[in-house]
């Protein structure tokens, strides 16, 4: 009996050491070797370029989910042509830059810009400027100064009038504005969404050119008798902060609206979304609560808040978007990696310039790279534009004027 | 060091369990316990630790969560000591991830992932005729049934953060809904009467699977579960 008993003994030691042992070997995988790619320098060779480029992409880009690309593939196939270009050097610099352009041809993000940095020149890379050349209603960029000398024709007709106009440097760029009076309708143009920042950090908000623009397009819709409409003019604007819904947007909404869905990263891993969190516009408490029809219009080449601007304005109950299908970056830069560790990467070799979140409209609909429907459809005429006739303005002054009938 | 403490305890335990004595009263015990089919129910609490490698997304911190166990075990005594048992196993493998920096997307997460998994183990039992205890090796396989999570996300333009509570999709792209793994169990059985017995077990399963699909790069996950459960069986 006491021989059995050992004999069990012996036997369930020797099991349980068995799958211990086995335990503590771990057979699960185990991945050490990430460090943020914005600390990564001392490149050798462009095949570690290329490999902290493509993990920073893999793991921070918000788009996967969408994008067609295979990043696997990419990996596979452009590895061993970044490996043949042997030491990282002016010499090969051109090449490399030419492969990045190459690998990238096809990201979603219409935001993205690749930089390759040299202490020479550095290379730039935006596949989206690509896409949107393919559109059959493709056309060059809406010439602004030709836009101004429309306005001031008016001027000279007095078809337009209260006319305040500015270019002024904002937040490290030239920012145009414009506001007036036309056919009872209260109009502003501005070339970014810059006006928090204008609002935070001019040095004398009152005296500030642009803010007088600002000031003007508020003071013609409280003053005028009759007003017939808002046109807010957002073409070939490049966005700017999200914000500026505040100052502009809610001043003039009577609720609350949701333009869209966005989302993040909630880990590391290339498909690790979070749930879709909604984007909300509150009205001011000072809002107008305008009835009257606030028309945005907008082009290929809004962008990013002049997108997500003209989706609100569809939400609207009063609002109408009149144009053409905007340009299709949607997403979000939120300007601090720790918010999601996800987006705009930079380090010694190179920066990429992607957003933060991706975006869907109140519908479901993807906007990424397709860019916002107008409800009313009306292409650039540029020929018409350059000799004085403006014909999608002409179009959201008609939709107000039906509108009021 | 946890590990080699278990070993330790339930070494002690397997030795100072009795030695089995024949006895025989008017509710009386087969000569031969332990032989021949037995099926059972059990239930209990689901411990499980979600283990991924440090990465760079220093302030994502994840936690055990708290789950369940529900188990219908079928075993076959080949004699009095050893045992093969097979289990339809349904657990609940939680987590919950949290950050501390504030003003970040998603400052809480409870997430729940759901299993229905076959856990197929031997089974080693000592001790006398009514009290015995056992050791369980094996291994399990199954699927991952349904994901939920709950949690809070922060509004991109108004800083309010907006709760969710919601099925997560699975995303054919992302999730390896295989899931398999390594068993190890101990635990103590009485028999009540002839037929029936009461046990209680503490088990660990330890994941094999990872419960992403493989890509190039990609940060490992598994699910680490300890499981203390109590049940009874049916002696045929």
């Amino acid at each position: 009996m006491k021989t059995a008993f050992l004999k069990k003994s012996i036997n369930g030691l020797a099991l349980i050491a068995a799958i211990f042992l086995s335990m503590t070997v771990s057979c699960q995988k185990q991945e050490t070797d990430l460090v943020p790619p914005s600390s990564e320098r001392n490149f050798s060779t462009w095949a570690e370029v290329f490999e902290s480029y493509w993990r920073a992409m893999n793991y921070n880009y918000v788009f996967w989910d969408i994008d067609e690309t295979d990043w696997d593939k990419v990996y596979e196939t452009y590895y061993p042509r970044f490996e043949a270009l042997g030491t990282y050097s002016m010499s090969t610099f051109e090449e490399a830059g030419a492969l990045f352009d190459e690998l990238s041809a096809n990201l979603v993000d219409h935001h993205y810009t690749f930089m390759l940095k040299s202490t020479e020149y550095n290379y730039y890379v935006q596949p989206s400027g690509k896409e949107i050349a393919t559109r059959d209603y493709y056309h060059e960029r809406m010439d602004l100064q030709q836009l101004v000398d429309n306005a001031t024709a008016g001027v000279g007709s007095g078809r337009v009038v209260s006319f305040e106009g500015a270019v002024s440097e904002v937040n490290g760029s030239d920012m145009l504005a414009m506001s007036y009076l036309i056919d009872d309708v209260a109009y502003i143009y501005f070339s970014n969404f810059y006006w928090t920042y204008l609002m935070l950090y001019s040095a004398d908000l009152e005296n500030d050119p642009l803010y007088k623009v600002y000031e003007n397009f508020f003071n013609l819709i409280d003053n005028t008798p009759g007003l017939k409409g808002v046109i807010i003019d957002v073409r070939n604007n490049g966005g700017g902060y999200i914000n500026d819904a505040y100052y502009f947007y809610s001043k003039m909404m009577g609720e609350s609206v949701q333009p869209m869905w966005t989302r993040t990263k909630n880990g590391l891993g290339r498909y690790d979304y979070g749930p879709w969190v909604p984007y909300i516009v509150n009205p001011a408490a000072d809002s107008r609560k305008l009835d009257i029809p606030i028309v945005q219009i907008a082009d290929l080449y809004s962008v990013s808040m002049s997108e997500m601007s003209s989706l609100l304005v569809k939400e609207l109950p009063n609002g109408v978007l009149v144009g053409e299908r905007t340009y299709g970056g949607l997403g979000m830069l939120m300007g601090d990696f720790d918010y999601s560790y996800a987006g705009e990467v930079e380090n010694a070799s190179y920066w990429i310039y992607t957003t933060t979140t991706m975006s869907k409209d109140l519908h479901g609909n993807r906007l990424e790279g397709v860019g916002v429907i107008p409800d009313i459809e009306v292409l650039f005429d540029e020929a018409a534009f350059m000799s004085g006739n403006d014909v999608q303005l002409e179009a959201a002054l008609d939709y107000i004027e039906s509108a009021m009938r | 060091m946890k590990m080699k403490s278990l070993f330790f305890v339930l070494f002690a335990v397997f030795m100072s369990l009795p030695e089995v004595v024949e006895a025989r009263n008017s509710d009386s015990i087969p000569a031969r316990p332990g032989r021949g089919w037995a099926v059972g129910l059990s239930a209990g609490y689901a411990y499980n630790m979600l283990s991924m490698p440090d990465a760079y997304d220093y302030d994502r911190h994840y936690m055990a969560g708290d789950g369940f166990s529900v188990s219908v075990p079928v075993r076959y005594g080949f004699n009095d000591w050893f045992a093969l048992s097979a289990e339809l196993s349904a657990v609940s493998k939680n987590y919950y991830s949290y950050r501390m920096i504030p003003q970040t997307a998603y400052p809480q997460e409870w997430v729940d992932n759901y299993y229905l998994s076959v856990p197929v183990y031997a089974r080693f039992s000592f001790g006398g005729e009514r009290l015995r205890g056992f050791v369980n090796a094996g291994v399990y396989a199954g699927a991952w049934l349904y994901s939920h999570r709950e949690g809070y996300s922060l509004g991109v333009a108004d800083n309010t953060l907006y709760p969710y509570d919601e099925a997560v999709p699975f995303d054919k792209r992302r999730d390896n809904r295989f899931e398999a793994g390594l068993l190890a169990g101990a635990g103590l059985e009485y028999k009540v009467s002839r037929h029936v017995g009461v046990f209680a077990e503490a088990r660990y399963l330890y994941g094999l699977t990872d419960m992403q699909k493989q890509y190039i790069g990609q940060i490992p996950r598994y699910n680490n579960t300890w499981i203390v459960q109590a049940g009874a069986v049916f002696l045929f």
